[in-house]
């Protein structure tokens, strides 16, 4: 498992990454999303074992992971700007990734390589950005470590491939337990794949939690009333954000589905239905809640 | 631990693989370097030996000597195109193999990678060195087989050899592990090309400067010639070139031919430098952080050091030059300017933002503040250079003037230099300077464990020239400076033999004669070493004797002058009886005319000149007598005649009396000189023309005249 214990970052004056503490599930795909210059790439490059926190502690199962060569075999770094040796093939970056992870599975690679039509003996530095990324991913994948942090991977990636690569990482946290931790700026990219999210903003973290459990607990909801509901109509429910166009309601409120369906129907709407609530959706509310205008931050 | 083996298992090899630059540029450079011109000169020197066995066979073997000697040098210490190609790769190689610190897209890679930071030096520090050293050593036997091949095995010295590949290598290592620190201290490669030069070189202008603020300041300082050596020593780039294999070649006694000595201890201290260097640069590499990529420095605490000396330093260097240029006021100014323009270029570089340099001004001021008391304090002699003198029982042995260094330990002589520094300090410091000759001495004391060099300025009064020729007719001096007394009559070897031109008065610039024999060249110069130490009187030379050592090649070198006096008689019948020379006074048949120059001070201060032409025989034959050649004997200045043991009068350079001797369709020049108490008043005093009084001819014994000074 992976921990940041108030893990702070700064660069000169400013404070990359501010006393931010998130936990990491094995088997869990993380996403860590935020504006950009929120310190994603900043915590990831931590988790990397590439920067030093200045305070603080990021820990894999226990043991500091900067200068940890051990620990760093078990991890992945598919950094936003990926480096390849000048002049050199995928078959010659694979041979020196090789030399590092001992479970470098050559097999599938070939196989992902053929799969994704890329020739392992053409120079990389003729293929395009999301050649380049998909060579990156690959290595990371057949890498064989225990985690896989990538860096606003899918940027850059057509779509075809980007869902092929999220298919690839769910089936290796389903057959052999890996934990990708996916920094992103976009949203309704980790929104498929994640099951547990952490939002940085500005350096700090707003909230790391269960994609699956925010989900239960927060639904959206239209409603048509014909009659003019009373001020205090809305008494007993936990709502998070309320609009109303003529006699259409559509409401975001915390609680039990049942319960709140039951509380809606009292009301005796004309009409009513639960809607399903995007990523994007959830984190605005919770953010407003928390006094963001979030609308500024993502996007 | 496992993953670490794993890990670099073959990565070198890797490392290698990825970068046959390196060896393509190793293999270029000593290609060209070492094994082309050692073709070059053996492809020529067969043809040359060729045309000359048919046309001039005599030469054959003289010049297949030189060909030899030639190829040894090239595959010895003594190429300087090995040098610069070893200078070229540990630069290079240094910043190439480091330089993925300055793009934080190969940081992130590297740094990501389960390898240890000390893995990763040790990987990149190999792979620069492997590409050197392999190149170096393959190209070196190359080079070696094709000697042999081509008949040149005689040019091969395995001694010679083996020095230059130990000198080249640890002047290499010293010059790269230099470019390694400097790369990782670095964020920016740029910047590491800039803080290189100023690593490399900055030590010796540190140096320079420090001597030159000194000369401004000190009325006593002398920078002597080891303090030279030690300014080239602190610049490994430098000093690389004059380096021939374990030894160095420096400036001999006589300032004329050059000697050997051993580099061994010098290349040692450089061997321990570079390891010193290397560990600093693996620790700064381990604890570097790697964000600091691409930023000027990558060490925030090594900034303000670095900017201070950059500042201090170049504030120094503007202020002397434009001290030199426009005068003392414009040092001041060239101070501040200097300063605040590398300030300036500093903070803009520090930040790379144009925006940046007016930043920090209280720095600026701080180090304005810190050199201005720097220099005020070297202004008023606050450390009390200038009157600083040893304690007398300290000294072990001094020395006095600035051509020699050879010490002098006898307690009369020990005493007569510190009376004479006394003197000087007490004229440094009560600035008891007035109108008058002076005489300018270089004095220096070794104490135990440093030594001491003092320049001063002296009145040229009875009591320093008596202690100073005390000194200079001491057989201890005598036997330390005069090149007679350094000649090896012990034995002849290949490497010891001599020669002697010998020089009269009458013929001039012609040589009398020479002596090859070794026997007779022992004869006369043990005869003249003997007479030499118990001459009594101040006589001039009657013959000056050439002194050459002569090298295998049959080349000569200049070793010195030894001096034969009327009072020289055993010596006198000696060369009598080996050459027929027979020293005879300049007579009025050898000399066509006399030309009496005299001097005086125009109204602006400029010196102005007169000529007198002396045709009268019996004026020429006064003027002639007592009078030696000063060109054709070399006794140079008044001071130069008195290190030699002769004592001229103090007028020989206030009027020039000179004489004209013509052979043939050519006519030679020479200045008369005279001893002390001989000079010929009544004639020279005859021709003097109006507006060139006497009273004006306070030129001195020393080379220095002075008005009155406060």
């Amino acid at each position: 498992m992976i921990t940041a214990e108030n893990a702070t970052k700064r660069f000169d004056n400013i404070t990359a990454v501010d006393h931010v503490c998130a936990e990491v599930r094995d088997g869990s795909v993380y996403g860590l999303i935020g504006s950009n210059g929120a310190g994603k790439s900043t915590f990831l490059r931590m988790l990397a074992g590439i920067l030093k926190p200045d305070e603080g502690a990021v820990r894999i199962d226990g043991a500091d992971i900067f200068e940890n060569t051990a620990l760093k075999e078990r991890f992945f770094f598919i950094s936003d700007e990926q480096f390849f040796f000048s002049n050199c093939t995928p078959a010659e970056m694979k041979d020196y990734y090789k030399r590092f992870y001992r479970h470098f599975n050559e097999e599938r690679y070939r196989k992902l390589m053929q799969g994704f039509g890329l020739d392992e003996k053409r120079k990389i530095r003729t293929f395009s950005k999301g050649m380049k990324k998909q060579v990156s991913v690959i290595c990371g994948i057949c890498a064989g470590t225990d985690y896989l942090f990538c860096d606003e991977t899918f940027d850059g990636l057509d779509p075809v491939v980007r869902q092929t690569v999220k298919s690839l990482f769910a089936e290796d946290v389903e057959s052999r337990g890996l934990t990708p931790v996916i920094a992103s700026h976009n949203l309704r990219e980790l929104e498929d794949i994640c099951d547990h999210v952490g939002l940085l903003h500005r350096g700090g973290i707003l909230f790391s939690r269960d994609l699956d459990e925010m989900k239960l607990d927060m639904f959206k909801m239209q409603c048509i009333f014909t009659n003019t509901l009373p001020a205090d109509a809305w008494q007993g429910i936990d709502i998070l954000h309320l609009e109303q166009r003529g006699s259409l309601y559509t409401l975001t409120a915390r609680g039990g589905r049942e319960e709140l369906l039951a509380k809606v129907n009292a009301m005796h709407p004309t009409f009513c239905e639960l809607l399903p609530l995007t990523l994007e959706e959830i984190f605005i509310n919770e953010t407003e809640v928390a006094g963001y205008d979030i609308k500024k931050l993502l996007f | 631990m496992t993953s670490k083996s794993f890990s670099s298992k073959g990565l070198l090899g890797d490392s290698l693989r990825r970068n046959l630059w390196g060896f393509v540029l190793g293999g270029v450079g000593f290609f060209f370097s070492l094994l082309l011109p050692v073709l070059m000169t053996m492809q020529r020197a067969l043809e040359e030996r060729a045309e000359q066995l048919q046309q001039f066979p005599e030469l054959v073997d003289q010049n297949w000597q030189t060909a030899l000697s030639t190829v040894s040098a090239l595959l010895g210490g003594g190429n300087p195109f090995v040098k610069t190609t070893f200078v070229v790769m540990a630069i290079v190689c240094g910043i190439a193999m480091f330089a993925y610190l300055h793009t934080r897209q190969k940081v992130d890679f590297y740094h990501s990678l389960p390898i240890s930071r000390t893995q990763l030096f040790v990987n990149n520090y190999s792979t620069g060195v492997v590409f050197t050293v392999s190149t170096y050593v393959v190209m070196l036997v190359i080079t070696l087989v094709c000697t042999f091949a081509m008949g040149f095995g005689a040019a091969v010295d395995w001694g010679a050899i083996g020095g230059a590949v130990l000198c080249h290598l640890i002047v290499f290592l010293l010059l790269y592990a230099l470019t390694v620190l400097t790369t990782v201290v670095c964020g920016n490669t740029v910047i590491t090309l800039l803080l290189l030069a100023w690593v490399l070189l900055s030590p010796m202008l540190v140096r320079l400067l420090y001597s030159g603020l000194c000369k401004k300041f000190y009325e006593s300082y002398a920078m002597e010639s080891a303090d030279m050596k030690a300014t080239f020593h602190l610049s490994p780039l430098v000093q690389f070139f004059s380096l021939d294999g374990l030894h160095y070649e420096r400036v001999g006694m006589m300032g004329i031919y050059t000697e050997r000595t051993s580099a061994l201890g010098l290349l040692l201290v450089y061997l321990a430098v570079a390891v010193a260097v290397t560990v600093l640069g693996w620790y700064l590499f381990r604890i570097r952080r790697s964000e600091r990529a691409g930023v000027a420095l990558a060490f925030a605490p090594a900034k303000l050091p670095i900017k201070v000396y950059m500042c201090l330093i170049m504030g120094v260097a503007f202020g002397l030059v434009f001290g030199m240029i426009a005068g003392d006021f414009w040092f001041w100014v060239g101070l501040v300017l200097g300063t605040m323009l590398f300030h300036w270029i500093v903070e803009m570089i520090y930040a790379f933002d144009f925006h940046a340099i007016f930043a920090k001004p209280v720095h600026l001021a701080a180090i304005l503040v810190v050199l201005f008391a720097g220099m005020l304090c070297m202004k008023f002699d606050v450390a009390g250079y200038d009157s600083w003198l040893p304690d007398r029982d300290s000294i072990q042995a001094v020395s006095i003037g600035g051509s020699t260094e050879k010490e002098l330990t006898n307690p009369d002589n020990i005493d007569a230099v510190y009376q004479l520094a006394e003197m000087g300090t007490q004229v440094n410091r009560d600035a008891l300077y007035e109108e008058g000759d002076y005489r300018v001495l270089t004095l220096r004391f070794r104490m135990s464990g440093r030594t001491a060099v003092r320049l001063f300025l002296l009145p040229d009064d009875d009591e320093v020239k008596t202690l100073c020729n005390q000194i200079y007719c001491s057989e201890e001096y005598k036997r330390a400076s005069w090149p007679l007394f350094q000649v090896e009559l012990e034995q002849q070897n290949a490497e010891n033999r001599f020669s002697l031109d010998i020089y009269t008065n009458e013929r001039g610039y012609g040589v009398a004669s020479t002596l090859n024999n070794w026997d007779d060249i022992c004869q006369v110069l043990t005869a003249l070493q003997k007479e030499s130490l118990a001459r009594t009187q101040n006589g001039l030379p009657v013959l000056r004797l050439e002194i050459f050592q002569v090298d295998m090649d049959g080349i000569k070198m200049w070793r010195g002058d030894a001096y034969v006096t009327a009072e020289d008689k055993e010596t006198l019948a000696l060369i009598e009886k080996l050459t027929g020379i027979k020293p005879m006074p300049l007579s009025v048949d050898d000399i066509e005319q006399i030309e009496l120059q005299y001097n005086t001070q125009g109204v602006n201060g400029d010196m102005m000149w007169q000529s007198v032409e002396v045709t009268d025989p019996a004026d020429i034959a006064a003027l002639l007598q007592n009078a030696a050649n000063r060109d054709a004997m070399n006794l140079g200045s008044i001071s130069t005649a008195a290190e030699k043991g002769f004592l001229l009068d103090a007028r020989t350079e206030s009027v020039e009396i000179m004489a004209c001797v013509r052979s043939g369709s050519s006519e030679d020049w020479y200045w008369l000189a005279y001893a002390e108490g001989d000079w010929p008043e009544d004639v020279v005093e005859k021709y003097r023309p109006d507006g060139f009084e006497a009273a004006n001819d306070n030129v001195t014994s020393g080379g220095m005249s002075m008005g009155t000074v406060g």
